[in-house]
C-alpha cells in the first residue's frame, strides 16, 4: 500500500496515443480502437506488442476506493496497417473525448 | 400483474415443496415423487457404483424401488479434463534473472528457483539484495533476461518448495478478517496520540527458510561480484527512446 501512495518509481509500460476507431468508408467501428505506440513504426515493431494489456487511465470527479483515478482496460488484439499502429479492444468503449490521449500498453503477459 | 396458469392456484400451497422441485403447472411438479426419492436416495450413485456418501446426503439411502422414476434424471457428466499446471517458457531456466513486471515489487529483478506443482514460479530477490523475499510468480508477469546465476548447487528448502507454504488458510483468513472487525481506538493510536503502522509478522518458517537460502545465494561467486549486486539491487524501468520490442533482456 505505501508503495501505492508514492509516484510510480519505474515505468513499465510503453505510450501510446488513442488516435480513432476502426472505420470503413462510411462508418466507424466504436468496439475497436486504433492506438499508435511510441517509437513502433512498422507492422513487424507490432508483433512484440500483440496481446499486451493496455490501459487508459483518466480522471473522474467522484471519488471511488479512495482515488480519482478510474482506468479502463483493454488488449492489443492485432496490426493495424503497415506503419505500427495496432488495435486494440477495452472492456468498454473508449469514450471519443479521449482520442489524442494517452493509452499505457503494459509489457505484460510477457512472452521474453 | 402476471396473468396465466397458477399465478394463485390453490394446489401451489397444497403441494409439497423440495429442493430443486419447480412447479411446471398447477398440479404439475417437474420431478414426480418417485424422481425425487430416486434423485435424493442417491440410488444412481449406487447403480453407478459409487459410494453414496460421496455427498453427504441428509437423508439415508433409500432401498432399490421395484419402479424406474418416471422422469429423466440428470447424472453429472463425466470430465475427463484435469487441469495441468502451466508449462515453463523456454527462456525461464533455474537461475535466470527475471524483471518482475507488476505488483509490489514491479521492476526488481529477482533469481528463478524452480516451478512450483502449480505452475507459479518461485523466486527470490535475494531478500538481502534487493528485498523480495520468497514469493511465487505468474510467468506471464516477468521478463527473462538472458543474465544467469548457476543455482545447481543450491538446496532449497523442501517446505519453500510447497504452494501451500505461500497461502493463507481458509479459517487464518476468517481469524484475520475478525481481528480487523474488532479493531479499536487503542489498536490505531499509541498512548501519546501518534498513529501506529500496521506491521505484518513474518513466521519462523518463512524467515528460516529465507535465510538458509540467502545464505547458499550470496557465497556464490556470481554474487560476490559487485556489478552484479549492483545490478540485482537496482530496478528496471524504461526511459525515453529505449524500445521493449528492440531490447534484448
Amino acid at each position: 500500500m505505501a508503495e501505492g501512495m508514492k509516484s510510480q518509481p519505474v515505468r513499465l509500460y510503453v505510450r501510446a496515443k488513442f488516435v480513432g476507431f476502426k472505420g470503413s468508408k462510411v462508418n466507424q467501428y466504436h468496439h475497436t480502437s486504433i492506438l499508435r505506440l511510441e517509437d513502433v513504426n512498422s507492422k513487424e515493431e507490432t508483433e512484440f506488442y500483440l496481446g499486451k494489456r493496455a490501459a487508459f487511465i483518466y480522471k473522474a470527479k467522484t471519488l471511488k476506493n479512495g482515488s480519482n483515478f478510474r482506468v479502463i482496460w483493454g488488449k492489443v488484439v492485432r496490426a493495424h496497417g503497415t506503419n505500427g499502429a495496432v488495435r486494440a479492444k477495452f472492456r468498454s468503449n473508449l469514450p471519443a473525448k479521449a482520442m489524442g490521449a494517452n493509452v499505457r500498453v503494459m509489457l505484460y503477459p510477457s512472452r521474453v | 400483474m402476471r396473468f396465466g396458469l397458477g399465478a394463485a392456484s390453490p394446489g401451489r400451497a397444497a403441494m409439497p415443496k423440495s429442493a430443486g422441485n419447480r412447479q411446471l403447472a398447477p398440479g404439475v411438479m417437474e420431478k414426480s415423487r418417485r424422481t425425487r426419492k430416486f434423485v435424493e436416495g442417491g440410488v444412481f450413485k449406487l447403480a453407478a457404483g459409487k459410494s453414496p456418501s460421496i455427498k453427504a446426503s441428509p437423508k439415508p439411502a433409500a432401498a432399490a424401488s421395484r419402479f424406474y422414476p418416471a422422469d429423466d434424471v440428470k447424472v453429472p457428466l463425466k470430465r475427463n479434463f484435469r487441469p495441468t499446471s502451466a508449462k515453463l517458457r523456454a527462456s525461464i531456466t533455474p537461475g535466470t534473472v527475471l524483471i518482475v513486471l507488476s505488483g509490489r515489487f514491479r521492476g526488481r529483478r529477482v533469481v528463478f528457483l524452480k516451478q512450483l506443482e502449480s505452475g507459479l514460479l518461485l523466486v527470490t530477490g535475494p531478500f538481502k539484495v534487493n528485498g523480495v523475499p520468497l514469493r511465487r510468480l505468474n510467468q506471464a508477469y516477468v521478463i527473462a533476461t538472458t543474465t544467469k546465476v548457476d543455482i545447481s548447487g543450491v538446496d532449497i528448502p523442501a517446505e519453500a518448495s510447497e504452494d501451500s507454504f505461500y497461502t493463507v488458510s481458509k479459517a487464518e483468513k476468517k481469524a484475520r478478517k475478525v481481528a480487523w472487525a474488532k479493531r479499536e481506538e487503542s489498536d490505531f493510536f499509541d498512548e501519546a496520540g501518534k498513529a501506529k503502522v500496521d506491521s505484518v509478522e513474518i513466521s519462523a518458517a518463512k524467515k528460516d527458510a529465507q535465510a538458509k537460502l540467502d545464505s547458499q545465494l550470496l557465497a556464490l561467486p556470481e554474487f560476490k561480484d559487485k556489478v552484479m549486486r549492483s545490478y540485482m539491487a537496482s530496478r528496471f524501468t524504461l526511459t525515453k527512446g529505449q524500445m521493449p520490442h528492440a531490447m534484448t533482456f
